[in-house]
Formats: structure tokens, sequence, C-alpha cells
């Protein structure tokens, strides 16, 4: 082959070595941060998802609408009972203020008719759970029609979000029916003033707990924190990449001017720096994915991670940036060629 | 017959609106078989001189005949292809490449030419022995003496068998004993029939050289 001796030479310096390594260490830094800082991202949105909950009225059906919005999921039909009549006086909690004290509720097709379940925040519901809340009578209705609701209540469950209920399938298309517009729940995969301008007349009812708060808190800062690594990351990759080019520039000149001598023609010459960049690059940056999909699997033990996505937008970033360094080191070898 | 043919030919370095005349309207024949030395003071143009038969430097007129062929209207890769075919260059700092054995070193011109290419391994071993190196093959250029690395680079210099060996200060950088030991290889080879031509500030060469010239004012005086 007609490389073989030009890669020879190449890749018995200690320059090329130490380049390599490097090389390899940055390449494997950036990709590990990227995976990491992905894995975060998602498990925040996971964490949004699983702790948020917002509702919706309108005049006009928008289920569909809402179903296919990439924003927010797990979108449920509701209605709202407005009054509560309750000779226990113990589930005065159900008319929630958040949702100007009425009662959510929701369709569960495992109930019978005249049966509801009830799902409570913690504190609620360590009220209820040691009554013998099977005996209790519970009546809803509302404001402007005449027709009571009376159920006995089938279990506890307890909820993060909202106080509510679910009443049989039959009952609750009844309630649809009777309902003034149409009204929704559903769970939030982006941040509050992301819904908000995707949605107009949306509430927000989420409730962090302040645990849940702190999580939140946390994994942002170490967003933050990674973020600011990555980018100071690729400043140094990038610094880096500018001096290896230097030096390479230098380390390459004897031979260039040797392979001139030796009666190279100038498109062999340049050939054969390509030769040698690409050998560098491609087999640094290969060698570093596999090696970052080895860091990666040894943090599995440790941490989790569910997304092994090697970020294409970095990926290509660096490419980008290697081949105009290459180009810069062809160019500027070239220009000491007689 | 004369493989190396200068009509003519002229060189001036322009540096800043200063004329640096180097050679002037220089006539010379060089012969297959025979050694030719190149004395001059320093600066007088010897190393311009050579640089131009060898197509690196350009000159300002003249023709230069290389084994028949006129450089003077040659493209770059032409005077490349040249270069790699009918001359061979050895240096006063050898020019070695330093991470190649002396055997790889040697291989490296054979590889873009087609003439050796199939047996470039075991021409350069063959080449090695002719310089009296058959011990040192696969010992890197840091691991050789200054006249060992010289007779590598003539063994490269050999290597696609040019009728021409053009030589700047071959010995520039060694002691006597290994500058005669060089100096009897070359005259060997003239012997053998190649055209050697010598640029040398020692007059030890004046001893192997069948015709001396000494460029003077811009002109190639013989001696
Ligand atoms: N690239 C250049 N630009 C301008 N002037 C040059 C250039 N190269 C050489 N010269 C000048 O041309 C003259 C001849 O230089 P050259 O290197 O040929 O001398 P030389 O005979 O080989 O000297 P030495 O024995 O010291 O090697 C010198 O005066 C030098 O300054
Ligand atoms: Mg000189």
């Amino acid at each position: 082959m007609k490389n073989k001796l030009i890669i020879k030479s190449f890749i018995r310096r200690k320059i090329f070595i130490l380049y390599f390594i490097l090389s390899i260490i940055i390449y494997s830094t950036l990709l590990v941060i990227n995976v990491t800082l992905t894995n975060l991202q998602e498990n925040r949105k996971k964490n949004i998802y699983h702790n948020s909950l917002a509702s919706l009225h309108e005049s006009n059906d928008y289920y569909d609408q809402l179903n296919s919005n990439k924003l927010i999921g797990d979108v449920k039909r509701v209605v709202y009972f407005d009054n509560l009549e309750d000779k226990t006086g113990r589930y005065y909690f159900l008319l929630d203020p958040k949702i100007d004290n009425r009662v959510l509720v929701y369709e569960d097709r495992s109930l019978k008719d005249d049966f509801i379940d009830i799902y409570l925040c913690k504190k609620d519901y360590s009220n209820i759970e040691n009554t013998p809340y099977q005996e209790d009578t519970l009546s809803f209705s509302f404001n402007d029609t005449e027709e009571e609701f009376s159920f006995n209540i089938n279990k506890l469950y307890k909820s993060k979000h909202v106080n509510s209920i679910a009443v049989s399938s039959k009952i609750f298309a009844k309630l649809l029916k009777l309902n003034d517009g149409y009204d929704y729940t559903f769970k939030l995969y982006e941040s509050e003033t992301n819904i908000k301008k995707n949605i107009k007349n949306v509430r927000i009812l989420t409730s962090y707990t302040e645990d849940e708060m702190l999580i939140s808190h946390r994994i942002n800062q170490y967003i933050t924190v990674l973020i600011i690594f990555d980018v100071m990351m690729f400043i140094i990759f990038i610094i880096i990449i500018f001096i290896i080019s230097n030096n390479l520039i230098n380390d390459l000149n004897k031979n260039i001017n040797l392979e001139y001598l030796l009666g190279f023609n100038n498109l062999q010459i340049s050939n054969n720096i390509l030769v040698r960049l690409v050998l560098l690059n491609i087999s640094s940056i290969i060698i570093a994915i596999i090696g970052s999909f080895i860091i990666l699997s040894l943090f599995k033990i440790f941490i989790k991670i569910d997304y092994f996505l090697i970020n294409y937008y970095l990926l290509g970033i660096m490419i980008i940036i290697l081949i105009i360094e290459n180009m810069y080191v062809v160019i500027k070898s070239f220009r000491r060629l007689r | 017959m004369s493989v190396v043919k200068l009509q003519n030919v002229e060189k001036t370095y322009i540096l800043k609106n200063e004329y640096i005349p180097v050679l002037k309207r220089v006539n010379a024949e060089f012969e297959c078989g025979k050694l030719y030395a190149i004395m001059g003071h320093s600066g007088a143009g010897k190393t311009t001189l050579i640089n131009i038969i060898d197509g690196i430097e350009s000159f300002n007129s003249g023709h230069i005949i290389i084994n028949g062929k006129d450089i003077s209207n040659m493209t770059k890769f032409e005077k490349a292809l040249v270069r790699n075919n009918d001359i061979g260059m050895i240096f006063q700092d050898f020019l070695l490449d330093d991470y190649l054995t002396a055997y790889e070193n040697v291989m490296l011109p054979m590889t873009i030419n087609k003439k050796f290419k199939k047996r470039a391994k075991e021409r350069a071993w063959e080449l090695l022995k002719e310089v009296n190196l058959s011990n040192r093959v696969n010992h890197f250029p840091k691991e050789l003496s200054g006249g060992e690395k010289q007779r590598v680079s003539i063994a490269r210099a050999l290597a696609n068998d040019p009728k021409i060996l053009i030589c700047d200060e071959p010995t520039g950088n060694l002691d006597e004993k290994n500058e005669n030991k060089i100096f009897e290889i070359l005259k060997n080879l003239s012997q053998m029939g190649k055209c050697v031509i010598i640029v040398s500030h020692s007059n030890e060469v004046l001893k192997y050289a069948d015709i001396a010239y000494e460029l003077k004012e811009g002109k190639l005086i013989e001696k």
C-alpha cells in the first residue's frame, strides 16, 4: 500500500500518541457528559410529568387536539360537582379551593353505579383512613340542577394531586351530558410557562411536595453545572484542537519537505496529509465512542441511565470543527511548499 | 553523452527592490560515468544552482535539460516525476525520516514509482548492502552514526536507479574518515555509470573529482 510507510512514520511519533490519547480523553469526556446531561434532563421531564396536573375548560370539545399535543400527556375528560352534602362533616376537603371549591370527578369503568373511589392527598388520606368510611354516604349536585347523586364509598386511594373522586362509566356519561362545556385534566412534559404559552385558558394545579421540589431543584442545579462544564469542555476542546493543529503543522513540515524532495507531487503530498489527519481523528472518535459507552456502562451500576443516546448535534459540531481543523492544517502545510 | 545540460541559466533573487544576481548565464554539461565537484565560497550560489537542477527552485531564463527532458517549461507535477525518477539527492543534514527504519527510508521513494514498487523491500535491502549497512537495516536514524545516516541517504538516492546523483555538502557534518568513505562510495557509483555532482567546501573532494568547477561571480569556471 502506498500510504503504509507514511502512516507508520506518523503513528510512531510520541506526539501522535499524545494527541491521540488527548483527543480520546476530550471526545469521551464530552460524550459522557452529554449522555449524563440528556439523562438528567429526561429524568427532570419525567419528574415534572409525574408531579404536575393542569385543568382546562372549553366551550368546544378539544379532546383530540389535546391528545395530539406533544407538551402534555394523560389527557382525561372530567366534570365537577358544585355541591357536597356530607352528614359527617369529614369530607369537606373534597371541595378544593384550587378548583373553585368544586369536586373533581373522573371516570372509572370498574366501579358500580352507586359507588365512588376517593383519591386524597397524604394528609387528608390519613384523616379518613381509620374511620368506618364504608358506611358513609355522600351526595353531590350541580348548582343549576335539582338532581342529586348519592354514593357509598368503595375505596380510598392516595394521590399526589388535587383531591378527586371516580364514578362509574354510566354515571360519568350522564354527568358529561349535564356539564356545561368541556373539562379536561392532563399532565405536563414541559415547564408551566411553556404550557401557558401553548394552551390558552390552562390552569396549572400542580402541587409539588417539599421533597419533590427539593429534588427537582437539585436536578436543576446539576443540569446547570453540567451545562457550564460542557461548554467549558467544548471551549477547551477547540483550544486543544487548535494547539494540536499547529503542532501537527510544525511536525509534518519536515516530512512534507522530504516528500517534496523525494518527488511526491503536490496531490500525493496533500493526500498524505489527509490520510494522517483522518487516521488521527476518525480512529480517536471511534475509540472515544466505544470508550464512553464502556464508562457509561460502569456508571450504570451507580446511577440510573436509561438513555444511551449519543447527541448527534454534539457529534455533528465536533466533526465540523475537525473538518475545519483539517482543512486549516492542509492549507497551512501546503503554503510552506515551494 | 551529457545527462544534465545547462544553457544560459540565469537566476536573480529579488528582495524588497534589491536584486541579488546569483547565476549569470551559466553553461555546463555533466556526463554519466564522471564525478563532478563544484566548489565556491559561501554564498556563491552553489545550493541555488543545484536546487535549480533538482527542479526545486525556479530560474529566470535559460534551459536545463535533464536526461533529454527540458525542465524549463515543466509543470510542478512533471518536475516531481523527474525528481523521483532521474535524480537522486543527498543532503548535508541527511533528511531522513526519523520515524522510519533504514530500510523503510530507502523504500519511501520507490512507493510512488512503478519501477521497483513490487520488490521495494528486497531492493532496499540490496542497496543498504551496497553501502555496507546490511547489519543496520532495522535501525532508526537516531541509532545510526552520521556516516551511517549519510550512507542510508545514498542508498535512498539510488532507490529508483537514477542516472544523476546530486549531493549538497554530503560530508559537511562528517569527520574526515567518514568523509573519505562517502566520497569513495560516490566515486564508485560514478565509475559504475552514474553522473555524480558534488557540492563541497572540502578540498578532499578534488582527490575524487574527474572535473572540478568553481562557482564564482555567478559563473561556473572549470578549475
Ligand atoms: N530565497 C532567497 N531569497 C533571496 N536570496 C537568497 C535566497 N536564497 C539564497 N539567497 C542568496 O543567494 C546567494 C546564494 O545562496 P546559496 O545558498 O546558493 O549559497 P551557497 O553557495 O550554497 O552557500 P553555502 O556554501 O554557504 O551553502 C546568497 O547570497 C543568498 O543570500
Ligand atoms: Mg549551500
